[in-house]
């Protein structure tokens, strides 16, 4: 029987012909890892770019979002755990090539397609396959990942993606040992570092109140060293899965310690509650909301004004790291 | 025109904001100082759970002793979503309404309301679920229970494949449906061109379906159960419910409680069943049948049709971003309507505070069960 290493994860599982690794989404088939379930869905939303949530590419975008099932990682707090942790076979019930994801793209007056709900490593051939037919098509395609992947692979998603959102979980071995379920953070610093540097990058911390709280001055100084204009989305805590019971994290401490850090990191939000006012995008140069958002709960929010100028501050001309500028939600309803 | 701000709390801190646009607002007053305390007193244990059933009391007597409403809607949706999303028996599910009912027997004895209760349906095996997402139409079947799913641009072949398709019911074009149900023009200028209805216990999946795996479904009922202490002629359907409270509130404090998950076979309480339909159009466990019994109109009256593309409607310039799909906040509802101090409290997230229309409505802020808090909308 046939065996090889799964390249998608830097776990690197042991594959065969009927043995699937950890995310149980691959097999060793003719020499190579393979899906067991290609292009087949769990889910298809249409949403705001905000709530993936995305605030710097694209403001104002309708996103079809996706997602599969499976995870690389086993995350304490999941909040997908109904289809990240659950046996993937059973949820994927929607077979749909690329063509056919383009058209309900295009129908429902879609700007983009991200892959949101669970891990797009545990799809990443399906996926890249998408994203090379539907740029030309008109659909920039985007993920979210917990980056604990090769290098190669992030070269990869960042040849492939033009939005890119990484979980930055913690950034200590000892976090992601015993939250997480790998030993260490290194591929994932790894990855943004490489996302960082190709694609439009922004990354997405859960805060975890006496766990990973007291780590937020040692992550926004890395995230800082990779590129101080990144949009860092932190979010409190919904506690789900094994931390259902877990307290949520305090609003005012936790808004205290980013406050702290904004010196270094502009583009800090935080969110993930109802009615969150670090929601919206301020001008660093005047001051002024450059996009306005309101929060409705979950990881984003919704823009509900904006004083843009292309992808500049319309107050004062300073230039923002907005990519792509502010694109109506409406411009394609009559596609 | 009337104000409503949303004071929200998501644990051990708030905020309030103008609840049609959702931007945070600088708002005093007596109901709003209410609202915080109750809301700050009562954190939101989660939906499945047993403490989530005993806060709708709790909230309810904590609010009715502050503010000493004379009217209160109530809502309890804990054994419907306990059906639904849990793994319950029959014997369990049994139990669960029998909790409520001593959740509802609490909550009398402590404030004498006079009491009208209303069972909004049982619940019914999942038989199937219909494909939609190989049709050339753009379908709208949104939510956790899509037994209906508007169809956009459809073809003739989209129209026979679907007919033929195992769970429809009957698909019909917004011209027949008008023609037959006669309404209002806002309801039918959100209207899809065609409207496809599931069999009893199928659902629509496809595009904006919910991902939870509900394993039971609400069972749209021809006629459910009223418990009334009201007196008056006997009510025949569910939109003569809310004249049949503002009447009782003439001489009488009244509580309109409305329990989700019971029918006729398990309501434990005297009653008498009462029309739950219009025509063939039997109401789900949801908006249109909360819309129906807190204002006395039949859902074609309302905004918010069956199948309607939200996207179309959910850019920056869309209104009350609190309350779901909801477009507007009736003006019809009974508390809108009744002068008397009005209060709500309930477990079915923002229907609660659209349908109600009291002073006050504190609900779960909870969607998809993912439980962020508590929230009340305030009249100012």
């Amino acid at each position: 029987m046939s065996e090889g290493t799964c390249p998608y994860c830097e776990r690197a599982c042991r594959l065969s012909e009927d043995a699937p690794g950890y995310c149980r989404t691959y097999l060793w088939r003719d020499g190579r890892a393979v899906e067991r379930w290609p292009h087949r869905y769990s889910s298809l939303h249409v949403n705001h770019i905000e709530n993936v949530p995305f605030y710097h590419y694209r403001p104002g975008s309708r996103t079809l979002v996706l997602g599969t099932a499976g995870c690389n990682l086993d995350c304490e707090y999941c909040s997908n755990a109904h289809v990240a942790r659950a046996d993937p076979g059973p949820q994927l019930v929607y077979h749909l090539p690329p063509a056919e994801i383009i058209r309900l793209a295009q129908q429902y007056g879609c700007h983009n397609i991200a892959f949101a709900v669970n891990e797009p490593t545990v799809a990443l051939p399906s996926l890249l396959e998408l994203a090379a037919l539907a740029e030309p098509a008109g659909f920039p395609v985007g993920v979210l990942t917990n980056g604990y992947i090769p290098a190669a692979m992030a070269e990869e998603m960042a040849r492939a993606f033009r939005f890119v959102n990484v979980s930055l979980k913690g950034i200590t071995p000892g976090f992601y040992r015993e939250h997480a379920g790998v030993p260490t953070p290194e591929p994932v610093l790894r990855s943004i570092e490489i996302l960082a540097a190709r694609t439009h990058l922004e990354v997405s911390t859960p805060i975890i109140q006496g766990i990973n709280d007291g780590d937020i001055p040692a992550m926004a100084a890395f995230l800082a060293s990779v590129r101080p204009e990144i949009a860092w989305h932190v979010f409190r805590l919904l506690p789900e899965y094994r931390m259902a019971e877990r307290e949520r994290p305090s609003v005012d401490e936790v808004s205290a310690a980013l406050e702290a850090q904004r010196g270094r990191l502009p583009y800090i939000y935080f969110s993930n509650f109802v009615g969150s006012r670090w929601v919206s995008t301020l001008c660093p140069a005047c001051g002024s909301t450059a996009i306005e958002r309101i929060s409705l709960g979950n990881c984003g929010s919704r823009l509900v004004a904006q004083q843009l100028e292309g992808t500049r501050c319309a107050a004062c001309d300073a230039p923002l790291p907005i990519t792509g500028g502010y694109t109506d939600w409406h411009s394609r309803d009559g596609a | 025109m009337i104000k409503h701000a949303a004071v929200i709390d998501v644990g051990e801190w708030q905020t309030t904001v103008d609840l049609s646009d959702g931007r945070e607002m600088a708002a005093e007053g007596p109901r709003l100082e209410v609202a915080r305390a109750v809301l700050a007193a009562h954190p939101y244990p989660g939906d499945l759970t047993d403490e989530g059933l005993r806060w709708v009391t709790d909230t309810a007597l904590d609010l009715h002793a502050r503010y000493a409403p004379n009217y209160m809607m109530l809502d309890y949706a804990y054994a419907h979503l306990r059906a639904v999303y849990g793994e319950q028996s029959p014997e369990e599910r049994a139990q669960s309404i029998a909790e409520v009912f001593g959740e509802v027997a609490r909550f009398l004895e402590a404030t004498g309301f006079e009491p009208v209760v209303v069972g909004l349906g049982g619940t019914m095996p999942c038989l199937g679920r219909i494909e939609t997402l190989d049709l050339e139409a753009t379908v709208a079947a949104a939510g956790m229970h899509a037994s209906f799913a508007g169809l956009y641009g459809a073809t003739e072949r989209d129209l026979e494949r679907l007919a033929e398709r195992e769970g429809v019911a009957r698909v019909l074009s917004r011209e027949a449906f008008r023609a037959e149900f006669g309404g209002s023009d806002v309801f039918y200028s959100a209207f899809p061109d065609w409207l496809a209805v599931a069999e009893d216990g199928y659902l629509f999946r496809g595009v904006n379906t919910g991902t939870r795996r509900a394993r039971r479904l609400p069972r749209p009922e021809a006629e459910i159960p009223l418990h009334t202490a009201l007196a008056g002629p006997p009510l025949e359907s569910l939109v003569d419910v809310a004249g049949h409270v503002l009447a009782g509130l003439e001489h009488a404090r009244v509580a309109l409680i409305l329990v989700e998950g019971v029918d006729g076979e398990t309501f434990p309480w005297p009653h008498r069943m009462i029309a739950n339909r219009a025509g063939w159009y039997r109401y789900p466990s949801g908006s249109h049948q909360y819309l129906a019994l807190n204002t006395g109109r039949h859902f074609i009256e309302h905004p918010d049709p069956p199948g309607y593309r939200f996207e179309l409607y959910d850019g920056p310039e869309a209104r009350y971003p609190f309350s779901g799909t909801f477009m507007s906040l009736p003006e019809t509802a009974i508390g809108r309507r009744y002068a008397g101090r009005s209060a709500a409290v309930g477990s079915r997230s923002m229907l609660t505070h659209v349908c109600a229309g009291t002073e006050i409505a504190v609900e779960c802020f909870a969607r998809s069960l993912y439980n962020q808090g508590v929230m009340a909308a305030v009249r100012l």
